[in-house]
């Protein structure tokens, strides 16, 4: 046995650990080795000492305590506890089949929404009958003169938000300046867009059916999508023609972005051969602003701030002009794209120009104060 | 009068006897107390996880099965006691507040009213052994938790190697290698007072 064995086996050594053979080869090595028989002392004194260390009682207070507490909580018989865990399985399978037949039922229910329970807080403020034509409409008409410049239906690179939410609508059924049937005040509302698109779906939200990636029709019988005073702070909404989720929401951004973020960056990422990211949304910002302002189409940059008095009265005025428009949502806010025959558009202009000095919360060319993170960006696009 | 062992006394406790729970109490308190009063080294925090413990133990003794000792079981319910002391205190960010005074403890009186009366004893003696104990103690808290742990079931309480296997679920392998270490560590630590041993 040579020094190193010897250290390594002190421990077991003092412990009485090794057997006859070992311990006779360790006291022969320890015999003749000062070195290791100083190690083994100063371990045999260390543990003694460890050893030696005064032995507390324990303060009487605690049996005292144990006591009053025994008796003031006795035990649940054998008997008993055995009958309750017997009870306590069989109530608690019972309640896991509930669960899971509740979730069912929920998963069930989810997206098959009824739509005259839905969209509460979007009315049309449009008076009965009035209309405007749809994008699809005008295309056909030839309102829209040529093709090139990237209508909103053309402009398929990048947009994730762009089917065209038309503010040019009738009302159906409900009355003007009344509200939604089943209106709760404070409820954030999610209008979703159902899996065909079919007529009157969806009060309060006018689709195009926009699977081909150009706009071949609107529906123009459910009521215009005008935004009531009242009710939530932040109004925004999110169309997406990939997974039939379309539509207005009215709520709290943080709620929003939380059941859509994800789904409209994966859109956006997928769109773009990127990976499925939450954020990829914003990255691809830059480029769809880029294609809209550029080349055959102008554009105006209105900041509208997050107050639902301004915003009602901006679709009012667009709708006015049987404007077009999408929502498209970006990292800075929400981006109204419009889409006017170059003739009405300076009119429209004009009128946008006077908002700003009605004091609405609408300024030309003033970035949003960082105080009000939701914004409304109005980029008009003009067609030739 | 014949002693009840553990296991009746257990099964009595189980069954709703109150004395019988009080009779495990005062057979382990001390040893269970003094574990814990080594390895928190402080004597508020010793008794209420003492206490703590003990609640633990009474409302599991109808799980308790005796394939291993009471004593096992107990320790092990204790080593899980400290720990979950442990992570709380990190959490907390505790600062101890260590007495500027050294109290006389039970224990310290003992030792002291064992010196014989006259003639006087020497204060230095006194003095002496009084810093021997602290100078080890900071020793044993200087170490991680479970050094600590098992440098004191193994040098304090005196179990075994196999014993502290089944406490802290460990190979006996293990209990092996880091006992080694941890009195590597310790002699270390401890040369000082080795050293003023050897000048006496």
């Amino acid at each position: 046995m040579n020094c190193q064995e010897v250290v390594e086996l002190l421990s077991e050594y003092l412990d009485g650990e090794l057997n006859r053979e070992r311990r006779a080869e360790f006291d022969s090595h320890v015999g003749q080795c000062s070195s290791c028989s100083e190690d083994l002392a100063a371990l045999e004194k260390t543990v003694d000492h460890i050893g030696r260390l005064p032995k507390r009682s324990a303060p009487s207070s605690i049996a005292e305590g144990l006591r009053q507490y025994v008796r003031s909580n006795p035990p649940m018989p054998m008997a008993e506890q055995n009958l309750f865990r017997r009870y306590f399985i069989h109530v608690a399978s019972i309640a896991a089949i509930l669960l899971l037949a509740l979730l069912l039922f929920v998963f069930k229910n989810n997206g098959q929404e009824d739509p005259h329970k839905g969209p509460s807080k979007i009315a049309g403020d449009l008076k009965p009958g009035q209309s405007g034509p749809s994008v699809a409409d005008r295309l056909s008409d030839g309102n829209l003169p040529g093709r090139a410049g990237p209508t909103i239906a053309e402009d398929k690179g990048g947009v994730v938000d762009d089917t065209p939410l038309k503010g040019s609508a009738t009302r159906d059924e409900q009355q003007p300046n009344q509200p939604m049937r089943n209106q709760q005040p404070d409820q954030p509302v999610m209008v979703k867009k159902d899996q065909k698109g079919g007529k009157g779906q969806t009060p309060g939200v006018n689709l195009a059916d926009d699977s081909s990636g150009t706009v071949r029709r609107s529906v123009r019988e459910a009521p215009a999508a005008v935004i009531e005073e009242g009710g939530t702070d932040v109004v925004t909404t999110g169309t997406n023609r990939d997974d039939s989720s379309a539509g207005i929401y009215i709520g709290p951004r943080s709620e929003y972005e939380s059941v859509t973020a994800k789904r409209i960056g994966m859109t956006i990422g997928k769109k773009h051969g990127l990976t499925a990211k939450k954020n990829e949304g914003a990255s691809t910002k830059d480029r769809i602003v880029g294609r809209s302002s550029g080349g055959v189409s102008q554009s105006i940059n209105l900041s509208v701030k997050n107050d639902r008095l301004a915003v009602s009265t901006l679709v009012r005025h667009l709708r006015g002009h049987s404007a077009d428009f999408t929502l498209r949502e970006s990292k800075e806010g929400i981006q109204f794209i419009v889409v006017l025959p170059a003739a009405k558009m300076s009119a429209l202009m004009e009128e946008l120009e006077e908002l700003s000095s009605n004091d609405l919360g609408v300024a030309k060319d003033k970035a949003a104060s960082p105080k009000a993170p939701v914004t409304l960006k109005i980029n008009i696009n003009l067609p030739d | 009068m014949h002693e009840k062992n553990d296991a009746q006394l257990i099964h009595e406790a189980v069954e709703g006897g109150p004395e019988a729970f009080d009779e495990l109490v005062r057979r382990y308190q001390d040893r269970v107390y003094n574990l814990l009063f080594r390895l928190c080294s402080h004597e508020q925090d010793a008794e209420d996880l003492t206490q703590e413990v003990f609640i633990k133990v009474f409302h599991s003794l109808g799980d308790f099965r005796s394939q291993s000792s009471f004593y096992t079981w107990l320790y092990r319910i204790t080593a899980n006691s400290f720990y979950s002391h442990c992570r709380k205190q990190r959490s907390r960010k505790v600062i101890r507040t260590v007495p500027l005074q050294v109290s006389v403890t039970a224990s310290d009186e003992e030792r002291v009213s064992a010196i014989p009366a006259s003639p006087q004893p020497d204060p230095q003696d006194i003095v002496q052994s009084h810093e021997t104990v602290e100078i080890i103690q900071e020793a044993i808290d200087s170490l991680p938790e479970e050094h600590r742990m098992v440098a004191i079931l193994k040098d304090v309480d005196g179990l075994e190697y196999q014993e502290i296997a089944e406490i802290l679920d460990w190979p006996i392998g293990t209990v092996k290698s880091r006992l080694h270490r941890v009195r590597k560590e310790l002699v270390e630590k401890l040369k000082d007072i080795l050293d003023l041993d050897k000048e006496r």
